[in-house]
């Protein structure tokens, strides 16, 4: 994907400098904005939104440190350098323990401005390289629509290969969100029934009687409205494969007509006295635990045996994080070229948060998480806190607040609105360590326990 | 970062020093655009190297403002 020049904004009260530090950075390889700072600043940050910042330390209205602050918040993936006329040891230590790249003093060393700025391009194509590879890898680990690159998946995807010349019927479980679906079209694609029709079907969508004639069709006047007769879904899919979703759902009526069908080949359609042969290959998919639902009287038995011959089971998302960002990669992809964002690439800490998520909703949960961080995203680099807010189930994000009311600026006043739940997500992904929550909060751990305390979590 | 910390103690001299370093930065911009052979560059060294001297009184300057 050809790039832009990275983005660098650039804040003094001394338009001199503007000018000067706007010379040397464009001719670095940057574009450029500059600012004469002041409130009106801290409400354009995430419209801006640079991926380097150099700001001046002393500035009336909004000084350098607390912008320093309010970038970091918006984007923790913007490199900020400070700049000084009066530089101290105290306040250079200051400057970097908020996360500050460098504290330069002024005169601008240029041949060092020059390196971290180098520094940061440098960054920036790095994450834009490992997404890349990762897009890459994710198209070359694809199978049928599947993304793994994991043994796991690589021997699912060796088992659908080898299953898919031979097997009448199969089981597909595994948790909601793992793919269900896929697995069926795969061995229809893969099968030598690839020419033939693939039907799907989700058990859970009709009443009893609806789904028995849906699936087995019915002679003209069976039930009142029957005014045509209709062939059903077997008889639609003669030759090719149905799959039936959520099979665990069907009604206990309609699981022993389906068992018929099954063992005989025979379909019989509703109000008809004779059968026809149907020669279907019939997958099927659940997420519930089959024999627990035999066991407590709601699955037949006979049916269940007759449908596991060949079971196929998928690994919940947690089982495999290895493909975490592969899986990740395509779907950034997916939707920046849906949504037209210039997002490209992922922030380390964002990496850490989709690595570690629980991920009780598998892959399609993934995949929700990155289509809203994706949505809120503005920059190239999808960041922590992007993702924090996706993860936390579409909480929004908190503009800086405008700063009219809230001369100095304390990093909590500026802090985004956490509500209990983006919390213990934050503490339970890291753990329950409470400093490496409030980091990935971006709060300090001070305005962390007083979230605590107002949530009752402490 | 080399200065003791009490140089620039007062708005004047921190805004002396911040027009200092305008001039300083802009010679040193000139100075990286022109050819190595360039007559021109003994000129802007000149005024670099006034500037320079000019930034190295100011701790002076601020001793005797107090």
């Amino acid at each position: 994907m050809p790039d832009t020049a990275p983005l660098l904004l650039v804040v003094d009260d001394e338009p001199g400098i503007l000018t000067l530090v706007q010379r040397f950075a464009e001719g670095d390889g940057f574009e450029v904005v500059t600012r004469p700072g002041g409130y009106a600043l801290l409400e354009e940050l995430t419209e801006l939104n640079p991926d380097a910042a150099l700001l001046d330390r002393n500035m009336p209205e909004v000084g350098g440190v607390e912008l320093l602050k309010a970038i970091r918040e918006i984007d923790p993936a913007c490199q900020v350098i400070l700049m000084t006329a009066d530089a101290t040891v105290e306040s250079a230590i200051e400057a970097v323990k908020l996360g500050a790249l460098d504290y330069l003093s002024k005169p601008l060393d240029f041949d060092r401005l020059r390196e971290l700025l180098g520094g940061v391009r440098h960054g920036i194509a790095r994450r834009q390289r490992l997404l890349a590879a990762d897009t890459e890898l994710a198209t070359r680990f694809e199978f049928c629509g599947m993304v793994g690159r994991s043994p796991i998946m690589q021997d699912l995807f060796d088992l659908i290969r080898r299953l898919a010349p031979h097997a009448r019927t199969a089981l597909v479980t595994g948790e909601t969100g793992t793919g269900k679906e896929l697995v069926p079209r795969a061995l229809h694609k893969l099968g030598p029934r690839k020419d033939r029709k693939f039907i799907a079907f989700n058990c859970s969508a009709l009443v009893e009687t609806l789904a028995e004639s849906e699936l087995f069709g019915h002679v003209r006047g069976a039930f009142t409205g029957a005014v045509e007769a209709k062939a059903g879904l077997f008889e639609q899919a003669d030759g090719g494969t149905l799959f039936l979703d959520e099979i665990g759902e069907l009604p206990l009526p309609v699981q022993a007509k389906l068992l018929r069908v099954i063992e005989y080949g025979e379909v019989q359609r509703v109000g008809a006295t004779d059968s026809r042969k149907v020669d279907v290959r019939v997958i099927a998919a659940t997420n519930r635990r089959l024999p627990e639902e035999v066991a407590a009287g709601r699955f037949r038995q006979d049916l269940y045996y007759r449908l596991n011959v060949v079971e196929i089971q998928l690994a919940a998302l947690r089982e495999r994080r290895d493909d975490i960002p592969y899986l990740t990669a395509a779907f950034v992809q997916e939707f920046a070229a849906r949504f037209q964002k210039r997002v490209n690439a992922l922030s380390p800490g964002a990496e850490r948060l989709l690595h570690n998520a629980p991920w009780t909703g598998n892959i399609r949960e993934l995949r929700n998480v990155i289509e809203r961080a994706c949505i809120l995203s503005d920059g190239r680099i999808l960041s922590e806190r992007e993702v924090l807010a996706a993860l936390g189930g579409g909480a929004r994000l908190a503009p800086p607040r405008a700063a009219a009311e809230s001369t100095p600026l304390e990093s909590e006043e500026l802090a985004p609105e956490l509500d209990r739940e983006m919390i213990e997500q934050a503490l339970q992904q890291v753990g329950g360590n409470r400093s490496a929550a409030a980091r990935k909060l971006g709060i300090s751990r001070r305005a962390l326990y007083r979230r605590l305390d107002t949530f009752g979590l402490r | 970062m080399t200065e003791p910390e009490d140089v620039v103690d007062s708005p004047l001299l921190h805004q002396l020093k911040n027009h200092l370093s305008i001039v300083i930065g802009f010679c040193d911009l000139l100075l990286g655009d022109l050819p190595q052979d360039d007559p021109k560059r003994v000129d802007i060294q000149e005024m670099r190297k006034a500037g320079q001297a000019a930034l190295d009184l100011l701790p002076d300057l601020s001793a005797r403002m107090r």
